[in-house]
């Protein structure tokens, strides 16, 4: 006969696996790198000693104007990302809902960039969006000479390019998870609110979004951290240039490690993920209360 | 029953788990020794595995001595950040390059003396090999010892009228004549902004003229850039270049191969590179007519930097340092050496290696040398962290006409400034 301790337990021993995988291959490392963070180390030699804030304060202090700089470009840039993948995920999401003729080849191809390498796209968007680039000769042919831009190359395009080529990327991420929860609305609430006259608008809006509200919070939280996180299409593309236009955290910390002071690195991907973690907080609260007031 | 059951699976579970932990903390070089000869792992940048004849020479060794070498070619960028982690590591890594600013080598590195290569080598060249302790801890490569200035097309000078310049203003003159010719006059590749430093590598050679002692100034900080001999003048130029249309019009989003071509197919009158560009101009086109000019100060004078010899480091962890040994001595044996310079030319190391039939270019590069109008390379005379992406940010905002050269010189002093203060380098604290 058990106790009802040993019941309480025996569940948890279940966890026991994965919490040895994530303190091994998280936990560690991540304490690692913040040890790392109030010492001296370098790799120009094998010292480690502790020197407390030293390296935060050459980082928010003495080179404050280039982090600064680069966590401001990395908010827009999640920002931007953001409302691109989920609005037109959302809006793809419906519309790949409906019932049409090819709607199963539609859905491959939205969901087929997320299967390409970021390092390829990166490559293949540089040669498109390139000033003498595929997109600006197709746009020359079609006599909109006008409309063509250094897409890649200029200091106050260049982030929203590369965000642009995120939201091709990504897209059919958030249309997965927003067509699923469309999939899963009953029925019977949908028929009832025709029944009451409700028309396609007043459906979408006041019924069909707030019952996937919650996979459309989801989204938008998850694709906002992956915004913060972003670097390997800012690095396949721009690598932060021009100047320092896309230069956004992750680069800023890539570039920190060729200083030599590990330390240094360390304790901007330290502010990288306290900043992050924060946000993702209170973006999870905003959607909380959001669903709430729904409900 | 039940419960035992999954008690049994969760300890399994946590054997398995540690375990796998457990092989990820495996130590010791990759190379290993068998009946069938030594593996011997052989880490390069990318860009220098497939330049001139290493492959072939590689080859040759294998065929000579009965066993393999695996090259193993990381991205150039990432180059030093992945041979340091697997130093670190300890693991995956027999021979290597870079890592010759670490201040305690003789923990990831081997120290080499009493090999053949010693008496062969420039003695210039073989003193640049030593590190800070006097030491020296590999061998060199059989690359050419690069230098850095303009390689320009022959023909398109010819059809423009103009002639190689002496001074900066005739630099500036001949460029406006070639774009009135309908040609670029200036190529530079601004997407892959490495390239872009090759003019700062021309115009770094230049300052040793001025002052010998300037790079252990810049280093110990008791000079800023701004007031170092002919920077403002050659920066000044440059911006000029970049505002009256010298330049390519994608210079910020055109490419090192872009460069290449443009030069070659007679597009663009110039580019400003260093002497390893060569061997890929002639694989574009072999008979293109190229020369070579070092780049110019306003008063006419010219001096080129000669780069350090590339050393390779035979690790300190490897389990088979003798082969790898045998292996470097043999690529740079006076018969290899000239293979690969054949291949990929370049200024020989070596004082027994004279190359058969001398590029063009590299006649005008070895004539700067004979004419004693050479020194180091700037970058190769320090040991200081330079931080070259800042610099290549720089560098596209003065061509994107955002900063004046003054500006310019502020952001550069700026990012050296940061570069000494984070590194924890005396003088900058």
């Amino acid at each position: 006969m058990k106790s009802a301790f040993q019941s309480r337990v025996y569940p948890h021993w279940f966890l026991l696996p994965v919490a040895a995988i994530f303190t091994i291959f998280f936990v560690v490392p991540a304490a690692f790198g913040l040890w790392l963070a109030f010492t001296n180390a370098s790799t120009l030699s094998t010292r480690q000693d502790f020197i407390g804030f030293d390296n935060f304060a050459l980082l928010l202090v003495d080179n404050r104007d280039a982090f600064f700089g680069s966590i401001v470009n990395q908010i827009i840039y999640a920002i931007v990302t953001t409302i691109g993948k989920t609005g037109i995920g959302v809006a793809l999401a419906f519309l790949l809902n409906r019932a049409f003729r090819g709607r199963n080849f539609v859905r491959a191809i939205v969901y087929l960039p997320i299967m390409f390498s970021t390092i390829v796209v990166g490559i293949v968007f540089n040669f498109i969006l390139a000033q003498k680039g595929l997109l600006n000769q197709l746009l020359d042919s079609i006599g909109l000479t006008t409309l063509t831009q250094d897409w890649l190359g200029s200091f106050d395009l260049a982030l929203y390019s590369v965000a642009g080529i995120d939201i091709w990327m990504g897209v059919g991420w958030t249309v997965v998870i927003v067509l699923a929860a469309i999939q899963a609305i009953p029925g019977d609430v949908i028929e009832s609110a025709e029944l009451d006259g409700a028309n396609g608008w007043q459906l979408t809006f006041r019924i069909k979004i707030p019952f996937i509200m919650h996979a459309i919070g989801l989204a938008t939280l998850l694709t906002f951290v992956s915004g913060m996180k972003a670097f390997e299409i800012i690095y396949a593309t721009t690598g932060g240039g021009p100047g320092h236009a896309t230069e956004v955290m992750t680069t800023f910390i890539s570039k920190a490690l060729a200083t030599t002071n590990l330390g240094y690195a360390a304790s901007a991907s330290f502010v990288q993920f306290a900043l992050i973690c924060t946000i993702a907080f209170v973006i999870n609260y905003i959607v909380k209360r959001l669903e709430a007031n729904q409900e | 029953m039940l419960h035992t059951r999954a008690k049994m699976l969760v300890a399994a579970s946590a054997l398995t788990i540690g375990a796998l932990a457990l092989t990820g903390c495996t130590n010791g070089g990759a190379g290993s020794a068998d009946a069938k000869g030594a593996n011997i792992v052989y880490v390069v940048p990318n860009s220098w595995a497939t330049t001139g004849a290493f492959q072939e020479n590689l080859k040759a060794w294998e065929a000579k001595s009965g066993n393999t070498v695996e090259v193993q070619a990381v991205p150039d960028e990432q180059y030093d950040s992945t041979v340091q982690t697997r130093l670190t590591g300890g693991e995956g890594i027999d021979i290597f390059a870079g890592q010759d600013s670490i201040s305690d080598p003789a923990s990831v590195m081997l120290e080499i003396s009493g090999q053949p290569f010693e008496k062969r080598m420039n003695p210039d060249a073989y003193t640049a090999m030593k590190a800070a302790d006097g030491k020296v801890y590999g061998f060199p490569s059989a690359d050419g010892l690069a230098s850095f200035g303009v390689f320009y097309n022959k023909d398109v000078f010819t059809a423009a009228g103009v002639t190689v310049p002496r001074t900066l203003g005739d630099l500036t003159s001949d460029m406006e004549a070639i774009k009135a010719a309908g040609k670029t006059p200036l190529f530079l590749a601004g997407k892959d902004g490495w390239t872009l430093l090759q003019h700062r590598n021309s115009v770094n050679a230049l300052m040793f003229k001025s002052n010998k002692n300037v790079a252990s100034e810049l280093e110990k900080n008791t000079l800023t850039w701004a007031k170092a001999p002919g920077f403002d003048e050659q920066y000044t130029a440059l911006a000029g270049w970049a505002k009256n249309g010298l330049l390519n019009s994608d210079v910020l989003t055109a490419t090192y191969e872009q460069s290449q071509k443009a030069l070659v197919d007679g597009d663009a009158a110039m580019i400003i590179n260093g002497s390893w560009v060569l061997s890929a101009l002639r694989e574009l086109k072999p008979n293109a007519n190229i020369g070579f000019f070092a780049l110019p100060n306003g008063a006419g004078d010219a001096q080129i930097g000669l780069s350090r010899v590339n050393i390779m480091h035979v690790a300190a962890k490897s389990k088979v340092a003798a082969q790898a040994k045998d292996l470097l001595n043999f690529m740079v044996e006076k018969e290899q050496v000239a293979a690969f310079l054949a291949k990929a030319p370049g200024i020989p190391a070596f004082t027994d290696v004279t190359v058969a039939k001398a590029d063009p270019v590299i006649t005008d590069i070895q004539g700067y040398v004979d004419n004693g109008q050479s020194g180091p390379a700037f970058d190769t005379a320090l040991t200081f962290p330079t931080p070259e992406q800042d610099l290549i940010a720089s560098y596209q905002e003065l061509l994107a006409g955002r900063v004046s050269a003054a500006e310019f010189a502020t952001a550069v002093d700026k990012a050296w400034s940061n570069a000494g203060k984070t590194a924890g380098l005396d003088g900058f604290k």
